[in-house]
This record gives C-alpha cells, sequence and structure tokens, in this order.
C-alpha cells in the first residue's frame, strides 16, 4: 500500500490556502517530498480566477477593492469564483502513483469518487457527473480543477458547507446588474451546500475526517499526517507567493476568446450574453444548460410591433436548444402565426444571434 | 502511418517524447500536439503560447492547453524562433482534438539546432520505438 503524507493546514490566509500546494507541487516533482493530501480553509475570503482567464473581463475590480478582498489567479483552469472559509479544500499532489491515473477524465472520476464517498457519509446523496463535478440532484456541490506541475499531478477541490450568493456573482464582472441579479439566481438554483442540503452543515474537522477516511479506502493509500517540509516552506515564500502577488501573473494575457460574456454556473449551466448586428442591434442574455434555452431576454435596438411580440417569441424559444434547423423552423413559424412587424430584423437573423450565443458555450 | 491503440501517427513526422509532432518545412518545422495526447486532455477550451517573435528552447514551455479545468503544459520540440503562432486556435482550441495534425497545428518554428535536436525525437517510420514510448505513457496516464 502507498504511504501518502497528510498535511492539515487548518485555516490559512488566502494566498496559503490557494497556492501553498504549488510549493508541496514542486518538491513532489523534484522527488523531495512524497505524495500529499493537504486539506485547509481559507482564513478569510477572496476572489479566485481561472489560469487562462483575463482578470479585467472576469473580475469587478472596483468591488473586489470595496470589499477589501484579495484577487489570486490560480494555476488550474476554470472560471472566476468567489471562495471563503465556508469551504474546505483538498489539494492532492501525486507523482508516479498507482493511485491516480494521469489521464484527465479517469484522474477526475478516480479523485472525486472520494468526495462523493465524503459527501454520502455526511448525509448527503452526491454523484460524480463527469467530467469533473459532484453534484446532489443536479446542483453543484464541489468546484474542481486539475494540472501539472512538471511531473506531478495536482487536483484540487472543495467542501462547501455555505455559499455568499451575492458576493460569489458581485466579484464578477457583468455587463450590468440585471445581468448579475440574472446570474445570483441561476447560482442558486443550480449550486447547493452542506447547510442547505442538510440545515445545517456539519463542522470542518467532521467534513476532514471523513474526507480521509474516504481517501485512505478508496484510493488504497494510507495517510500519514505530516508538516510541511523546510524546503517547501521555503519554495514558498521564495519562488511560490511572490510569483502569485507579482502583478506580472495577476495581469497575465490571456488567450483572446469571443465577443460576449459567459458565465458558468455549474457544470453545463451558463448564463450567457451576445450582440449580433443584423439591420438592429439584437442582444441576446440567456441560461442555457448544454445548448438548452432555459431562459431567454431578448433586447437590443429592435423595434417590434407589437411590443409584446418580443416576450411571446422569448416564451417560444425556452426549451428550444440552439441548433440551427431547431431555431430557424420554431421562429419562422412564430412569425408565421402571429405576424409580428420587426424593421430591419429578420427570423433568420434572430437564429443568427442565437447561433452566435452557442459559440460562447 | 502508424496507428497505436486507435490513435494515428504519420510516419512522415517525428515526434517529442512531451507529446509535440514535428514537420519538416523547407528549412522550417510545423509543431503540433499528437491525436493521443489531444485525446486523453479532452476537448480544449484555451490555449495560450508564447507570442511570434520569440525564441524558445526544446524541452521548455511553448504555451499551455486547457480542458474542463485541467490545465497542461505544451513543451517546445526545437529550440528556434516561433515564426508563426496557428491564428485558428484563440477562437478555436478544440482544432487540436479535430485535427491534429492538420488544421490544428499550434506553432511554426525556425530551428537552431535541427539536426542534432531531431536525433532526439522518435521519427514516425519507427514503429517499434513509438510504440514502445506510447505504452509507457499509456501506463503513466492509466488510460
Amino acid at each position: 500500500m502507498e504511504n501518502w503524507r497528510l498535511i492539515d493546514l487548518g485555516k490559512a490566509e488566502p494566498y496559503k490556502a490557494q497556492t501553498f500546494y504549488e510549493a508541496v507541487a514542486e518538491a513532489v516533482d523534484r522527488g523531495i517530498s512524497p505524495n500529499t493530501l493537504i486539506l485547509v480553509q481559507p482564513a478569510s475570503p477572496y476572489a479566485c480566477i481561472g489560469y487562462h482567464q483575463d482578470l479585467e473581463k472576469e473580475i469587478d475590480l472596483e468591488f473586489t477593492e470595496d470589499e477589501g478582498l484579495p484577487v489570486i489567479r490560480r494555476s488550474q483552469g476554470g472560471g472566476a469564483t468567489y471562495l471563503d472559509g465556508d469551504q474546505i479544500f483538498y489539494q492532492i499532489v501525486s507523482k508516479n502513483s498507482a493511485a491516480l491515473p494521469r489521464g484527465v477524465d479517469r484522474l477526475f472520476e478516480r479523485a472525486l469518487s472520494v468526495t462523493v464517498e465524503g459527501y454520502r457519509r455526511l448525509g448527503v446523496a452526491a454523484e460524480f457527473k463527469p467530467l469533473n463535478d459532484v453534484v446532489v440532484g443536479g446542483r453543484k456541490i464541489s468546484g474542481n480543477g486539475a494540472g501539472m506541475h512538471g511531473s506531478a499531478s495536482i487536483l484540487v477541490g472543495n467542501y462547501i458547507m455555505d455559499l455568499d450568493y451575492p458576493k460569489m456573482a458581485g466579484v464578477l464582472r457583468v455587463p450590468d446588474e440585471k445581468f448579475r441579479d440574472k446570474m445570483v439566481k441561476s447560482m442558486e438554483q443550480w449550486v447547493t451546500t452542506l447547510k442547505r442540503e442538510l440545515g445545517e452543515s456539519p463542522p470542518p474537522e467532521r467534513i476532514k475526517e471523513v474526507h480521509t477516511e474516504a481517501f485512505q479506502e478508496l484510493m488504497g493509500v494510507t495517510l500519514t499526517p505530516g508538516e510541511p517540509t523546510e524546503m517547501e516552506r521555503r519554495i514558498y515564500a521564495e519562488e511560490t507567493k511572490p510569483r502569485h502577488t507579482s502583478r506580472e501573473w495577476l495581469y497575465m494575457e490571456a488567450p483572446r476568446g469571443r465577443p460576449g460574456r459567459a458565465v458558468k454556473i455549474a457544470h453545463d449551466v451558463k448564463v450567457v450574453e451576445t450582440d449580433h448586428k443584423a439591420g438592429k442591434l439584437i442582444r441576446l442574455r440567456a441560461e442555457v444548460m448544454g445548448t438548452k434555452i432555459l431562459d431567454l431576454q431578448i433586447t437590443g435596438d429592435i423595434f417590434v410591433i407589437p411590443k409584446e411580440a418580443v416576450r411571446s417569441l422569448e416564451a417560444e424559444l425556452m426549451g428550444a436548444h440552439l441548433e440551427e434547423e431547431e431555431l430557424l423552423e420554431k421562429i419562422t413559424r412564430f412569425y408565421e402565426a402571429n405576424k409580428p412587424q420587426s424593421p430591419g430584423v429578420s427570423p433568420r437573423d434572430y437564429v443568427d444571434a442565437l447561433l452566435k450565443l452557442r459559440t460562447l458555450l | 502511418m502508424v496507428k497505436i491503440e486507435g490513435h494515428e501517427f504519420p510516419d512522415g513526422l517525428y515526434y517529442h517524447r512531451d507529446h509535440m509532432w514535428v514537420k519538416l518545412e523547407d528549412g522550417k518545422a510545423r509543431v503540433g500536439y499528437n491525436a493521443w495526447a489531444a485525446d486523453v486532455a479532452g476537448k480544449l477550451v484555451s490555449i495560450k503560447t508564447r507570442p511570434a517573435g520569440r525564441t524558445v528552447k526544446a524541452g521548455k514551455t511553448l504555451g499551455s492547453i486547457e480542458s474542463g479545468k485541467w490545465v497542461g503544459s505544451l513543451k517546445t520540440p526545437l529550440t528556434g524562433t516561433l515564426a508563426e503562432i496557428n491564428p485558428g486556435l484563440s477562437d478555436n482550441p478544440s482544432l487540436i482534438n479535430d485535427s491534429p495534425y492538420g488544421d490544428g497545428w499550434v506553432a511554426l518554428i525556425e530551428p537552431e539546432n535541427l539536426d542534432a535536436e531531431l536525433k532526439e525525437l522518435i521519427p514516425g517510420t519507427d514503429k517499434d520505438a513509438l510504440e514502445a514510448w506510447l505504452k509507457e505513457e499509456i501506463e503513466k496516464a492509466g488510460v
């Protein structure tokens, strides 16, 4: 059976909670530290962006400044998020371990089987949802990401004891406050917590206990409590933290991306917005699951008679998929049945605008 | 064309152990990510590379890729200058999954040390060496 180290960092200030594992990964990569599971709880809140994200595009820097929130860019992918002491992080750092495959799909499935089991032992009917989600009744209850640090494999994730939904939406840059309201509602619907599921969250120590037990059983490893080494502390102080606090890292140029705004709420649920220039500007804002429209608002410079026709068209498209044939058929049929007048905007223009939304998914 | 574990490895290319392929084109080298590695990474949603004009060193980072919240590195197979980065990838990183040896190429390099560094790569015509290397990678990946 493999012997791994277990480090419990307790409550740690944001940079340490979010990035100390990278110092451990550097040491594991160099072959001077054992495979390690870290458990940690942020001592105070912060905003966190994914490795490939554009800071100024994703984060409302005015909000984070007003709230006194540090903003940290992690080395894993995924989207921007708000994190605080109501989450327990697990951070897995390994090299050449039979317990954890390196292939991405299998890595997530294997590692998250522990999170699923942990939640079940806490009384929550969690399930694994490929690629890398843990859900309860379809609602997300854990965030996870992975990556490589040299030859060391990293997987990080969390148990969510409670969530400040307005703050979660507050840290994200949005086109307007209605988009933010939409996001809050979507988050409340699609992201859940231990407190919501059980009425009250189990205490942090109990969560760490079940995770540690499940990890040993399901990974087939022995976890021996230990402390960070002197070298790891030095790597953190001299390399990891300076990198993460540098302006160069935080404001790192991101891949260009498509115009428009897309915020992932949970697994395949997103709130998206795009503009499409037809004869008039069509602005679409939607909540989608996969390619299925859950909710849609059509605005812009369009002028439609009767004006109620826009709301009727929105209702008509609820449940539709962002597929050209289906959209053209529904919108054409709507126009034939209702005969709205929309100077400068045709059914085809709406289809093109909706297909543009799809490119953001 | 060599096919290993269901994945194609065109025999006109050279293969770097960090999963980049190399195609020689009139003194330059077009590079990309091999089909097996692209499959294991999953559908790519983001890619970031060093810009054209930058010098790169064999074995060092050319850029990073992301799929479903996993971030991995692209390592440069050759030392030289980045002459061109595939402009189609920034809007559509999954071209690497769809067409790893065609439209999903990553960069064009003006190599400095081609003869010596080519010897470190596995030729696409050497099926035995390719299979042995990939077998090792498959074991590490646990797939």
